[in-house]
């Protein structure tokens, strides 16, 4: 039976290989070369071909540059990579640009951690050393007697924000064709906590201005701008950053609408001695232990009166309770290290 | 020995000046997008429509419609005269400012008030003044649109026209009750405006680029102090000219340039 088997496979493999054989027999005589064909020879590239293909073959920077059939895309290298980097700010300057009722000026620092080339995380402390109410929102005060209203005139004493920062664009410029200056498109986002304070009574006569504490508040951040490279190191800032915070005034140092009543009420009973007593509030008053009486009594030495003449304009400010969401749009320019 | 020194030293310039020129290549790809300008401003003209609007209000908002015909001199210097027309108005701020303070009776309290500074509304300007635009860059938006940019800084004088209304001088009072006045004291004038302007283009093609700008134009203010009320809601002539400073109007103008 074995055998019977080995000779029909034989067989087959025989019919299959004639029939293979078959066409390359016949191939030549199904397409034969006519007498009268033209006659053609190889040429050999001429020197300005050979030059052309060793051209086509030639890298630059590692790309086939001047190959006709390869489109290449020249993505030119970054002078300087940030990922991984770590970048410390300084902002010397901090002025706002958008004061109506209010005007800042402060220093910031904002320390950066680039994770990605083009993605980084920030922490920006930021501290006010001058926080006042406008020269517009002063006139209104001494030629009409208005101002602005008191959430609108919330104080920014520090904040300290934390976030994202982008740099999705990269460029370059030449300052008067002749210095090459490298930049990115900077784009901040975060979230915060700052210490807001309101003016009481505004500077007169030599005597300095008295503020009170309005508590911390929450803050947004967004912020646009430009770092332009310069060398390996450092940088420098330009930037616009929009702090967003909510502002009710509700209490004053710590104290509510009921708790600054009673202590008018004591004030109103005092004389001008009785009120340079170091307790002459907070002996008479029953408050809660988060309302700051120490701050509405004893003499303040730079104003050479007493602070209980804060009281009064503090409960004018939490009589009728205001709420705003103030922008506070400042500029920020300052100078980086990398590292 | 001094022979292969010699040697050696004929030899170098061979080795070095096929790494050289390979350098300066990879130089050139590195710098020449800038170096190169595409888009060459010296010795055109330029038309530039452009709307503005205020950063901050205060007592006044303005928008303003501007024209700009500019020659560059050179690629980063041009002359350029500029017309705007604009459509002003005092803010809600100020109208309530003046309807409060018109409510308190100058018999009970603020007899005599002085009127607010920069009160006035800019209502057209003319001006001519010099462009320095010594930036030039190129910004990649998307990995295959680069962008090429121009800062510039402008600086130019003219003249404006300007109106005022009074906060404080009512010269007609209608109600007290409601700090309605039936006639505000206004002023017109025509002074000389100072402007300058920190700004950007973008450009779109050789004939055209996008504009934008932080433009200030300052002008000297005026107003009145020592204003007797009683006098003034009588209809009668009171007050006198005060120790006024300058006034900034700082607005964002947006605008399109054709190049020719």
């Amino acid at each position: 039976m074995r055998w019977v088997l080995l000779a029909a496979l034989a067989a087959l493999t025989e019919a299959e290989g004639n029939e293979a054989a078959a066409p390359e027999a016949a191939a030549p005589e199904a397409s034969p070369i006519p007498e009268d064909a033209e006659v053609v020879a190889l040429r050999e590239p001429t020197p300005e071909e050979l030059a052309a293909q060793e051209r086509a073959q030639r890298l630059v920077s590692g790309a086939p540059l001047y190959n006709p059939n390869v489109a290449v895309h020249i993505v030119q290298r970054k002078a300087f990579a940030d990922g991984g980097k770590r970048e410390v700010v300084l902002y010397p300057a901090v002025p706002q640009a958008n004061g109506k009722f209010t005007q800042h000026f402060g220093t910031a620092a904002s320390l950066v951690y680039h994770l990605h080339e083009n993605f980084g995380l920030q922490v920006t402390p930021q501290y006010n050393w001058y926080s006042s109410d406008s020269s517009f929102n002063q006139e209104l005060v001494d030629k009409v007697r208005q101002e602005g209203l008191a959430a609108s005139t919330l104080l920014l004493n520090w904040g300290v924000q934390g976030g994202v920062e982008v740099t999705p664009l990269y460029g370059k410029f030449a300052f008067f064709d002749s210095t090459l200056a490298q930049f990115q498109v900077v784009l901040t986002g975060g979230a915060g906590l700052g210490s807001t304070r309101h003016l009481l009574r505004p500077a007169a006569q030599g005597k300095p201005a008295s503020f009170g504490d309005t508590g911390n508040k929450f803050l947004g951040s967004v912020g646009g701008g430009f770092r332009v490279q310069l060398g390996d190191r450092f940088a420098l800032r330009l930037e616009v950053r929009d702090l967003v915070y909510t502002a009710r005034v509700d209490h004053v140092n710590g104290c509510s609408a009921s708790e600054l009543r009673q202590m008018r009420d004591v004030f109103d009973r005092l004389t001008r001695e009785q009120l340079d007593a170091p307790d002459a509030i907070s002996s008479q008053v029953a408050v809660g232990s988060a309302c700051r009486v120490e701050r509405f009594e004893g003499l303040d030495s730079e104003r050479n009166e007493s602070r209980a003449y804060d009281i009064r304009q503090a409960l004018s400010l939490v009589e009728e309770p205001s709420s705003d969401v103030l922008n506070n749009v400042s500029v920020y320019a300052g100078f980086s290290v990398l590292f | 020995m001094t022979g292969r020194l010699a040697l050696a030293l004929l030899l170098l310039p061979a080795f070095t000046v096929p790494g050289a020129a390979f350098a300066a290549e990879d130089e050139v790809l590195e710098r020449v997008v800038v170096r190169n300008r595409l888009f060459d401003l010296g010795g055109r003209l330029e038309l530039t429509p452009s709307l503005g609007f205020m950063l901050v209000t205060r007592l006044t908002d303005h928008y303003t419609l501007s024209g700009d015909a500019a020659f560059n001199v050179l690629n980063t210097l041009a002359v350029e005269a500029r017309a705007s027309v604009a459509y002003s108005r005092q803010t809600g701020l100020a109208r309530r400012i003046a309807q409060q303070f018109l409510q308190r009776d100058p018999v009970l309290g603020i007899e005599r008030a002085d009127d607010l500074s920069d009160g006035w509304e800019m209502r057209g300007s003319v001006l001519g003044g010099l462009r320095w635009a010594p930036i030039y860059g190129k910004i990649s938006l998307l990995a295959e649109m680069p962008v090429h940019f121009q800062a510039f800084l402008s600086a130019g004088a003219g003249a404006g026209s300007f109106h005022r209304q009074s906060l404080v001088y009512c010269r007609q009072l209608v109600s007290r009750d409601d700090g309605t006045c039936g006639d505000w004291l206004t002023e017109d004038k025509v002074s000389g405006i100072a402007s300058g302007a920190l700004g950007i283009r973008f450009f779109t093609s050789q004939q055209g680029s996008l504009r934008f700008e932080v433009r200030d134009y300052v002008f000297p203010d005026s107003y009145l102090v020592n204003i007797d009320r009683v006098v003034a809601e009588a209809g009668g002539a009171t007050g006198e000219p005060g120790r006024a400073g300058l006034t900034h109007l700082v607005m964002l103008d947006v605008g399109y340039a054709f190049t020719f």
